[in-house]
């Protein structure tokens, strides 16, 4: 399963760099309380380029579609946090985490330097990387890997979401491009 | 007797057609049923079973729930002009359609 998720992740460009660590073998190690922080994270990331998005975007679809990154990563991670407290775990800092972080932070850097049309596409570019090695860490790394059964299901119900939103960012890059 | 009654009762109502409520769960990115087949004045409640916002928006612009938060609802009394193809306003993949008759 590992060379599956270093196969899926490595064709991510600058996603994959940050994805690469479950890639090294480490993936069955995850507890729960680091599924638990992997995730809140992705969300995160994903919101604040979201709200970059909204200040820099030209494009109405753009805006559109960072307008629902903001809505729907907020939301997942509301009741990520409220399952958390409620199974009492406190969600533990990992290097999958901390990659995913310095992911965010060269793609931030990355996108600040540009305006309009360029920003546009390098910003539904780099959507549609991070939403399909989420994707794949999701089947291959998360849900396999979570033992709670509540957890489990909120992964798999989050699942949906990030498949539609690596949907809407491929059929916008198709747009963003001409 | 009872059941005679009963009986008698329910073949009147479905002389006069009546009015049926239909629930459409928005669940895991999709409106569930997809189709929903409905007749003046019966009543849709769109339910909301997702962590995330959404709408149920008429794709000619006809009706339109407006944001539907997590485990929130809404509901239409059907009207002459609400059958048609449906769209979540923010996730324009979700696609469903309020079909008319039974």
């Amino acid at each position: 399963m590992g060379r599956r998720i270093f196969g899926l992740l490595s064709g991510a460009g600058l996603v994959a760099a940050c994805l690469a660590v479950p890639a090294t073998g480490r993936a069955q190690d995850l507890s729960d309380a680091q599924v638990a922080h992997v995730a809140v994270t992705a969300n995160t990331i994903d919101a604040d380029l979201a709200k970059l998005a909204l200040e820099r975007a030209h494009s109405s679809d753009v805006k559109a579609f960072a307008r629902m990154m903001i809505d729907d990563h907020t939301g997942v991670n509301q009741k990520a946090a409220a399952l958390a407290k409620k199974l009492n775990v406190t969600p533990v800092a990992n290097d999958v985490s901390a990659s995913l972080e310095k992911g965010a932070r060269e793609a931030r850097a990355n996108l600040v330097k540009l305006t309009g049309a360029a920003f546009d596409r390098a910003y539904i570019a780099r959507e549609v990387e991070y939403h399909a090695a989420v994707l794949g860490a999701i089947d291959d790394l998360l849900i396999p890997t979570t033992e709670n059964s509540e957890l489990k299901e909120l992964l798999k119900t989050v699942r949906p979401a990030v498949a539609a939103h690596l949907e809407r960012a491929r059929q916008i890059q198709q747009t963003v491009a001409q | 007797m009872a059941a005679v009654a009963a009986a008698a009762t329910s073949a009147c109502a479905a002389d006069v057609q009546p009015v049926r409520t239909h629930v459409v769960e928005i669940r895991q990115f999709a409106f569930l049923p997809e189709t929903v087949s409905v007749s003046p004045g019966d009543t849709i409640r769109w339910v909301n079973r997702d962590p995330v916002p959404h709408t149920a928006t008429a794709s000619n612009g006809s009706w339109d729930s407006g944001r539907l938060e997590a485990e929130s609802e809404w509901v239409m009394v059907v009207g002459g002009a609400a059958a048609g193809d449906y769209v979540c306003a923010y996730h324009p993949n979700m696609k469903a359609t309020v079909q008319a008759g039974r």
